[in-house]
C-alpha cells in the first residue's frame, strides 16, 4: 500500500457517489412517505424488484467508495504515525469489506 | 529589551478557547456525523435484515422499536444521515461556485441547521 492517497481522482468519485447517494434518498424516502409499505409483503416486494434492488446496491457501492475517501482523509488529518495510521485504515478496510458481504447477502436474499 | 515574557499568553490552538464561526461548526459536525454514520452502518443493516426476514421481525421493525435505547441510536443515527446529508448539498454547491462570500457561506449555514432541525423535529415526532 502507498501512502501517495492522491489526488483529483478520489476527489472527483466523493462527488459523483455523493450525487448519486442524493438522487437514490430522495428517491427512496419520497416513495416511503407518498407510497410506503403498509406491511412485510409489501416492503419485501419493493425490495426484490429488480429495479429497487439493483438500485439499493449500487446505493451501498457509492456509499462503501464515499464511505472509504472520508474515513482514508479523517485517519490521514489526525494520525500520523505509519504504523498506526496502517492499522486503522486496514481495520476500517476489513470492516467495509464484512459489511458489504452483509449487505449483498441481504440483497440477494430477498431478490432469490 | 522585554525580559519576561507575559505569564498567560493567549493559546490560539486551545480547543476550549476557540470560538468557532457558524461555518466551522456545520464543518465539524460533517466530519463528526460522517464518521457517526460509517461507525452505524451495521445498525442500520441489521434493520435492514430483520425487517426483510419475515411478517413477526418486520413487525418489531415497523412498531418503531419500542425500546428506548434502540430509539436513541436511530434518533442519532437520523441526526448523523440529516447534517451530512444538508452539509454535504451545501459543498457540491460551494464547489459549483453557490455560496462562496462570507456572508452567503454563513446564511447557507443557517439553513443547513434549519433545515436539519424541522427534518429532525418530523423524526422525533414520528418515533414517539
Amino acid at each position: 500500500m502507498t501512502w501517495r492517497a492522491g489526488g483529483i481522482r478520489p476527489w472527483i468519485l466523493q462527488r459523483l457517489s455523493a450525487v448519486f447517494m442524493v438522487v437514490v434518498l430522495v428517491l427512496f424516502f419520497f416513495k416511503l412517505i407518498v407510497n410506503g409499505p403498509s406491511n412485510y409483503s409489501a416492503w419485501h416486494q419493493w425490495m426484490s424488484d429488480s429495479f429497487w434492488n439493483t438500485l439499493v446496491i449500487m446505493f451501498w457501492l457509492s456509499l462503501i467508495g464515499h464511505a472509504w475517501i472520508g474515513i482514508r482523509d479523517v485517519v490521514m488529518d489526525y494520525i500520523h504515525p505509519d504504523g498506526i495510521r496502517f492499522a486503522v485504515l486496514s481495520v476500517f478496510g476489513f470492516y467495509l469489506a464484512a459489511m458489504t458481504i452483509w449487505m449483498l447477502k441481504i440483497m440477494f436474499g430477498v431478490s432469490a | 529589551m522585554r525580559t519576561s515574557l507575559p505569564k498567560a499568553r493567549p493559546k490560539y490552538l486551545d480547543l476550549l478557547k476557540i470560538k468557532l464561526p457558524i461555518t466551522g461548526v456545520v464543518s465539524i459536525a460533517h466530519r463528526l456525523s460522517g464518521v457517526l454514520l460509517v461507525l452505524s452502518l451495521p445498525l442500520w443493516l441489521f434493520f435492514l435484515d430483520l425487517s426483510l426476514k419475515d411478517t413477526s421481525s418486520y413487525n418489531l421493525v415497523a412498531g418503531k422499536l419500542d425500546n428506548f435505547f434502540f430509539k436513541m441510536l436511530v434518533i442519532i443515527g437520523f441526526w448523523a444521515l440529516i447534517h451530512h446529508f444538508f452539509a454535504g448539498i451545501r459543498y457540491l454547491l460551494i464547489d459549483i461556485g453557490i455560496g462562496e462570500s462570507k456572508q452567503s457561506a454563513i446564511s447557507m449555514s443557517k439553513l443547513v441547521f434549519a433545515a436539519e432541525a424541522v427534518v429532525m423535529l418530523f423524526i422525533i415526532g414520528w418515533l414517539i
